[in-house]
């Protein structure tokens, strides 16, 4: 029994108190207590009690002892993080429901979150650190390397513990006990394809979507830069770099990669805001002294009593600890009351535009005309690392380590806050846990305290948003409501009609467009316009972009539309789409995808009538680029390294890699020779990564700067051989003068004078000197198959087809990783996601990663990841479109299999069986 | 979470009187401590000190499962620390009462089953969102409403008829109590109750859903197998997720037909909640007969009064018992 172990060199004899043994002894006497501690016999047989002060505590984490004092209270995961060194085991849900925390006890796969340090005491407690053995991975970090089994890295220690634990029970899991496995596990990014992927080779089995060739690494093997996978055999060939996995995955699968949460700095003090807890508030009542009265409490500040959503900051508590900023907030006992609010759209939207003359008259020559009312709900980001910065302002200098889409906005917003010159700071952003859209606020109200308390305080200081803050107030994609009014003919021409949409801005003014019509078909003339939408204001937190802001919704309403249409046509659906389809390759891409899902075993809809029935559905996309300033240098050093620099961040999109992989090829230079420094304030300003902004925005700027220092270093050659610098080349590592290589790229390298060579480029806001401009937007398609239990009204996805163009691929793997985390959140999105309020009070009532329900292993079909080869050229958006359409496609598949249409997302069982029984369709 | 002092008691004894001799103002009791910590975390206990017993067995090295040798039935004893994890896991179970193993599996996640444990799942506090927030000061907090009978109630009880519509947290509460589960106590002047005795609906006390008394401590329960048991759950979500509705059977078969059934659905009452009704239509169905086995369930949910929301439950809970009988019977679910 593990309780039973002696442990080495620890006392905690001076804290060790006894209770009496009968009701009579209530406490003994300090003498009685010194004596009974110092016999065995008694101490056996009488119960420890420890605390409530600090106590020694000594925990064993990967073979070695760990001997601190902490607060009884003290979780194992911040004891694992804040005490000893461990920032692998991630903070996320804070409630034992994502996995992010997972580490083993004893060999047991725990949520650290949920256990106290001294629950492990006597224990063995094994982290993400302890795997790999010095440069060596563990066989399952090199798999998820291998299939790029990650993206933002922040669910990626959790869950690699959680395939150790899996695979130590179970050596070749089959994949649904694979998906079992990992159930506890959360992934914002979407990767779990190829996590199963992973996970599968990792154990000895063929990948899924894999026909062969599989190549296994082995325990001691050393990792390769170049690692082929086998199991997208369509996707070969066409890319850049069809075998390079990511170039930071290194740090990200051994618990390395050091994200802004993770920073703990030494006398560190941390924040948190005191937010009202109701839609509309009012404060009647705190005791602000009694929180200053809690220990390591320093600052409390209350700024309002108006709170005008739940989650609204009216204050906040600056402490020594997150223990003791928590303890200062229950201690401040604000007590509210709650005003009348309203959350939903329908609570004040106003009566839908009228019909005008032009658009009635369409509706009345129609053959048909459908009119209905298309919903969605609020889906909040949930990026896995919160939103939040840690600031270490020094007096005269200030480092600023933020969880950020844009280190250079984020920099802006900071000089006042920290009361420096913007060159007296910067702005760091190595890693960052999931970042779609909702970091790209600048600073943040998060940042900008964390300035002012480091500043105020002179020691460093952490303000990240708690779980149930980040639903609350910091973003969200919008609901909506589209009302629909369109004229169609018996040939299935659309004729237009009138469209009216509404979004719920919360307190904000705007930002609830709903894209439709969305420009993929023809449509007619369909009147929307100015007064075709309103913003609608709600007592709630703003929206923030989100992964292709204002378009999932707006397919969804209008591929739903377009199904009911075919349907009331007897039309299949596809010929619908290829009839009114505006883009050409996008038509082809159709074509495709059928065949990929099997489009001919879809069955008309409404024909079936069996308990399970399977549906078909499909949907389209489209995303631009936008031009962006960029500025990239690229830095040769006379030792033959490469420095690829830039400012903007990589969110788990590859822009790293991307970096890396356009520097080395546009020099011509090895790739294992080029490092990347970017994510900082301070290297040349890069855009901010939103929009699907960045890859192709950076690739031209990165070209550019590899090919200033590629002639520069040419010249050098030129110079050295005597030659015509136009007459060499340089690749594959080599300089060549004519089909002679004439040296290595190293040993030109060893010619420069000075330390360095610095190539420069930069793009500008309106696309000139793009080198690798590409054409026109970022078309796709997927395609859905699913099953519907009639009886429940559950959905179980079977298998999704996504069909994307972007351009040149760049980095294969992360371009497939790319897609299939649009689609996972696009399904998550269609299926489970939405925040609930309270109507009463307007709160929101699922304030978590329990009830905010987020896709898991086990909600994940086959997902087939196609990369557009044809005619493609120059770097294109890819972010954003894949989950433009994947919720309209679901839609439109639990309509072909249960015979009526769902037009509220998310398509929960109580919605799939209301239609189904007539209630609201 | 609130500053405790953390008590390791060597004995259930030393547990229950660390509860009851008067030196803390609010000392609770700590197993695997998932709800524990969850409470505290979100404000809503505050204890000043935690008994931890998660290592305490009733009479052996290491909390387990064992059958009892001198009972004539075949019992089962299951010390109170056992994990989901192991319940779910361990052979016997998985033999005797499938429905028990099945229930743990489907309850909360990989980690969470590695920690929380058997009684530690039984006396779980509800998961209610509006007990859940510290804002909502409802009548399990003493307040003077239940904010679901007005508001978001798709999660809530469909039986009961309040005046809280909680539904019962436990997976397993519900197949114990068709394993005629008998949970062990110390700490007061008896030693057992039956499982189905652990539990008070809201109508008899609305703070808490349990009956132990203060400074009882529960070391084990024993149960009775029922090798013809199945238990099915329906989920939003297949990932981590809290059921809509289950329903978990015991069978008697004879040559396919049932001749006794007991039938439990959970998460649809403040309580497990027994189908008297559905085990009398069951009898003399023959388990390959559809259309019969569809008319036997079909009044599963005879009784309800759904809130605004959760109607589908009325819709959910025959299909979920149908399942679960087909289960039980070795059939597929559907």
């Amino acid at each position: 029994m593990a309780a039973d172990k002696p442990r080495a060199g620890v006392s905690r004899r001076s804290f060790i108190q006894t209770v009496g043994l009968s009701s009579a002894a209530g406490a003994l006497s300090a003498q009685a207590e010194a004596h009974a501690a110092a016999l065995p016999s008694l101490a056996e047989t009488t119960p420890v009690v420890l605390g409530p002060e600090p106590i020694g505590a000594s925990l064993r984490i990967n073979g070695r002892a760990f001997e601190r004092t902490i607060d009884p209270a003290t979780t194992l995961l911040e004891f694992l993080r804040v005490h000893s060194g461990h920032p692998g085991a991630k903070e996320v849900c804070d409630r034992g429901s994502c996995g992010g925390c997972s580490v083993e006890v004893d060999g047991k796969l725990v949520a650290s979150c949920m256990m106290l340090a001294l629950d492990a005491e006597e224990s063995e407690v094994t982290t993400i650190e302890d795997l790999a053995e010095g440069s060596t991975l563990d066989p399952i970090q090199a798999s998820f390397l291998r299939h790029d089994a990650l993206q933002c890295g922040y669910c990626t220690p959790g869950l690699i513990m959680a395939v150790r634990s899996l695979l130590a029970e179970n050596p070749k899991p089959t994949l649904e006990q694979i998906k079992a496995g990992l159930s506890g596990n959360l992934c914002r990014c979407g990767t779990y394809t190829n996590i199963f992927n992973a996970v599968l080779d990792a154990s000895g089995q063929e990948p899924i979507q894999d026909p062969g060739q599989a190549v296994t690494l082995n325990a001691g093997s050393s990792i390769p830069t170049d690692m082929p996978t086998s199991n997208r055999p369509m996707n070969l060939g066409s890319s850049m770099a069809d075998h390079t996995s990511r170039l930071d995955a290194v740090a990200k699968v051994t618990g390395s990669a050091i994200f802004s949460r993770d920073r703990v700095l030494d006398r560190m003090v941390y924040a948190s805001f005191v937010r009202c807890p109701f839609g509309k508030g009012l404060l009647v009542s705190s005791d602000k002294e009694a929180a200053l009265a809690i220990p390591g409490v320093l600052e409390v500040k209350l700024d309002s009593k108006d709170g005008l959503y739940h989650g609204h900051n009216v204050g906040h508590i600056v402490g020594e600890s997150k223990l003791a900023v928590h303890r200062g907030l229950r201690a401040l006992a604000a007590s509210w009351d709650a005003n009348p609010s309203a959350t939903a759209i329908t609570d004040r939207a106003s009566p839908p535009a009228e019909t005008d003359d032009t658009h009635q008259a369409i509706l009345d020559k129609a053959d048909h005309t459908l009119e209905a009312i298309y919903t969605t709900e609020v889906q909040t980001h949930s990026s896995l690392e919160t939103h939040g910065a840690v600031v270490d302002h020094r007096g005269d200098q200030a480092t600023v380590y933020a969880s950020t889409q844009g280190t250079g906005a984020a920099a802006d917003g900071l000089e006042d806050p920290l009361g420096l010159p913007r060159a007296s700071y910067e702005v760091i952003c190595e890693y960052i846990g999931g970042g779609f859209g909702s970091k790209l606020n600048g600073a943040g109200k998060e940042g900008i305290l964390a300035a002012r308390i480091s500043r105020k305080f002179g020691r460093p200081a952490s303000v990240f948003t708690a779980r149930d803050e980040d639903h609350l107030d910091t973003g969200n994609r919008p609901s909506s409501r589209t009302l629909v009014r369109i004229g169609y003919n018996n040939d299935g021409t659309i004729l237009g009609g009138q469209v009216h949409t509404w979004g719920g801005v919360g307190v904000a003014r705007r930002g609830g467009g709903v894209s439709i019509p969305t420009g993929h078909y023809t449509l007619g003339n369909v009147q929307k316009g100015r007064e075709g939408h309103e913003d609608v204001q709600l007592d709630a937190g703003a929206p923030r972009p989100f992964r292709a802001p204002g378009r999932p919704q707006a397919v969804f309403t209008e591929e739903l539309m377009l199904d009911e249409i075919a349907a009331s046509l007897d039309l299949d659906p596809l010929a619908l789409r290829l009839k009114i389809e505006n883009a050409n390759d996008r038509r082809e891409m159709f074509e495709q995808g059928a065949a990929l899902i099997g489009w001919d075993d879809r069955k008309p809809t409404g024909e079936q009538s069996c308990p399970l029935r399977r549906g078909f559905g499909l949907g389209a996309s489209s995303w631009g680029r936008f031009p962006a300033q960029t500025a990239a240098e690229v830095v040769l050093y006379r030792d033959g390294s490469v420095e690829a620099r830039t400012g903007t961040q990589d969110i788990g999109t590859g822009t790293h890699t991307v970096a890396a992989i356009i520097a080395s090829n546009s020099l011509g230079a090895p790739l294992d020779q080029v490092r990347v420094a970017i994510g900082r304030s301070s290297l040349p300003p890069g855009p901010g990564s939103g929009g699907s902004m960045t890859a192709h925005n950076l690739s031209p700027a990165m070209t550019l700067a590899a090919q200033d220092a590629r002639l520069a270093l040419l010249s050098l050659a030129a110079e050295h051989l005597d030659a015509d610098a136009e007459a060499l080349d340089m690749r594959e590592g080599q300089v060549w003068q004519g089909d002679k290589p004439v040296m290595t790229f190293a040993e030109a390298c060893s010619l420069m004078t000075e330390d360095s060579i610095t190539g420069r480029g930069e793009t500008s806001r309106r696309g000139a000197q793009q080198p690798q401009l590409g054409e026109g937007s970022s078309n796709g398609v997927q395609f859905v198959d699913l099953t519907v239990d009639s009886e429940t009204g559950v959905v179980r996805l079977n298998r999704i087809v996504a069909v994307q163009s972007c351009g040149r691929v760049v980095c294969r793997k992360t371009a497939e990783s790319q897609v299939i985390g649009g689609v996972i959140q696009g399904l998550s999105y269609a299926l489970f996601e939405q925040k609930i309020h309270d109507k009463a009070t307007g709160a929101m009532v699922n304030a978590n990663l329990e009830e905010y329900k987020i896709a898991g292993a086990r909600d994940i079909p086959d997902i087939v990841p196609v990369l557009w080869p044809k005619g493609q050229t120059g770097v294109r958006s890819l972010g954003e479109p894949v989950t433009i359409p994947t919720a309209g496609a679901i839609a439109c598949a639990v309509f072909n299999a249960i015979g009526r249409p769902v037009r509220s997302l998310p398509i929960t069982p109580d919605r799939v069986l209301e239609t189904l029984n007539g209630g609201k369709s | 979470m609130n500053p405790f002092t953390l008590i390791r008691p060597k004995t259930f004894e030393q547990a229950s009187q660390a509860l009851t001799d008067r030196t803390y103002a609010l000392p609770m009791l700590k197993a695997g401590g998932m709800d524990l910590l969850d409470h505290m975390k979100e404000g809503l206990l505050a204890p000043d000190a935690l008994v931890d017993v998660r290592r305490l067995t009733h009479n052996s090295d290491a909390p387990g499962i064992r059958r009892m040798v001198s009972d004539g039935e075949g019992r089962i004893e299951v010390d109170a620390m056992v994990t989901l994890a192991e319940l779910a896991s361990n052979d016997l179970i998985k033999r005797e009462a499938p429905m028990l193993a099945a229930a743990a599996a489907s309850a909360a996640t990989p980690q969470v089953r590695n920690v929380a444990t058997l009684a530690g799942n039984l006396l779980q506090r509800p998961r209610c969102w509006y007990y859940r927030k510290e804002q909502f000061d409802c009548l399990k907090k003493g307040g003077d409403r239940c904010y679901a009978v007005e508001g978001e109630n798709k999660h809530h009880a469909i039986f009961g008829r309040g005046p809280c519509y909680i539904v019962h947290p436990s997976n397993i509460a519900p197949p114990l109590s068709l394993l005629d589960a008998r949970v062990h106590v110390i700490g007061s002047d008896r030693d057992t109750l039956k499982i189905t005795d652990l539990f008070h609906s809201p109508g008899e006390g609305v703070r808490d859903e349990h009956t132990l008394k203060q400074g009882e401590v529960v070391t084990h329960i024993s149960l009775r197998p029922e090798q013809t048991s199945g238990f099915y759950a329906i989920k939003e979500k297949q990932s981590f997720d809290w059921p809509l509705v289950f329903a978990c059977v015991a069978l008697r078969l004879s040559q396919g037909r049932i001749d006794s059934a007991r039938v439990c659905a959970g998460a649809v009452a403040p309580v497990p909640w027994p189908l008297p009704n559905v085990e009398q239509s069951l009898i003399g169905v023959h388990i390959d007969d559809d259309d019969d086995l569809h008319n036997a369930c079909a009044s599963a949910a005879d009784g309800a009064i759904p809130l605004a929301q959760n109607e589908y439950k009325v819709r959910l809970l025959p299909i979920a018992v149908r399942r679960a009988v087909r289960i039980a019977a070795g059939r597929p679910a559907l």
